[in-house]
């Protein structure tokens, strides 16, 4: 009776080798040539493209907003402690008896002692 | 991968590297070849990673930028740019033997032999099965045709497998 191959007499055995630590230094070869070369970029997708597109645009106006916002409340805040010196100046070039004079007329304001 | 495409990558590699150098080890047969084409498969894959759809299988992505770049390989060797699937391949198991290669086992080499003559979508479809593991599905997937096909060629293969190992000594 004529003998049929049966696959189990060699399973996956193959007659192939590689060099000892092959796969090893290939990893780092890949490695080496992804992390060197300007070409190890990942390549952009459209989509991908149009994010980095709107992400720029968004990062731009983010950017006028703050600016906006600075010149909106730090400016203001630091002119009103400009002026508050300004008059302070002037108060400590008044005699001692303006001094007294302007402080009773402070304290019996109404509307600074609210 | 997103997150970190380095580190992501390295363990990619790790899992498939070894698959995908001995898929295309079978393909090209020499160690050399084997070695270009597996290190610019993967380059491949790391520069092409944001084109790949998490609803596909991975493997089958793979698999399939492997092959292409082993027919590529194969194709130069006739002087064309790439080879298609439908056409016939060179002999590649006797063209190229170098010192990677063990003529001691006999079975082994003659398998080999035996795979080697098939027609390519029979030899992938069989490979993939075989050696890989791969479903049918996921066979199909990478020869671009569909699992009832896939599974006919593997049958049809592993038929003609049987009758050259028995046939020739």
């Amino acid at each position: 009776m004529e003998q049929s191959f049966d696959f189990e007499q060699i399973g996956k055995k193959m007659p192939y080798s590689v060099p000892d630590g092959f796969f090893e230094k290939m990893e780092t070869e890949v490695m080496s040539q992804i992390t060197a070369s300007p070409k190890g970029k990942q390549e952009r997708t459209p989509h991908g493209r149009v994010m980095c597109i709107v992400k720029r645009v968004a990062l731009a106006a983010a950017a006028v907003a703050a600016l906006v916002l600075v010149l909106h409340t730090v400016i203001p805040r630091y002119a009103a402690h400009k002026a508050l010196v300004d008059v302070e100046k002037a108060f400590d070039q008044l005699t001692p008896d303006d001094q007294a004079f302007l402080l009773q007329v402070y304290e019996d304001d109404v509307f600074m002692n609210e | 991968m997103a997150e970190n495409p380095e580190q992501g990558f390295k363990l990619l590699m790790g899992k498939y590297g070894e698959p995908v150098y001995w898929h295309i080890r079978r393909m090209v047969v020499a160690h050399d070849d084997a070695q270009d084409a597996t290190q610019e498969t993967f380059l491949r894959v790391f520069r092409a990673f944001g084109q790949y759809d998490p609803q596909q299988s991975l493997k089958s992505w793979l698999f399939r930028i492997a092959t292409n770049e082993a027919l590529r390989l194969l194709g130069r060797r006739q002087g064309k740019v790439t080879l298609s699937l439908e056409e016939a391949v060179p002999d590649t198991i006797q063209l190229r033997a170098d010192e990677y290669f063990d003529y001691g086992d006999k079975l082994a080499v003659k398998l080999q032999r035996a795979i080697q003559t098939l027609p390519l979508k029979q030899r992938l479809a069989f490979t993939f099965r075989y050696y890989d593991e791969l479903s049918y599905e996921e066979i199909a997937a990478v020869t671009d045709t569909t699992a009832a096909s896939a599974k006919a060629n593997y049958h049809l293969a592993k038929e003609k497998i049987i009758q050259y190992m028995n046939d020739n000594d």
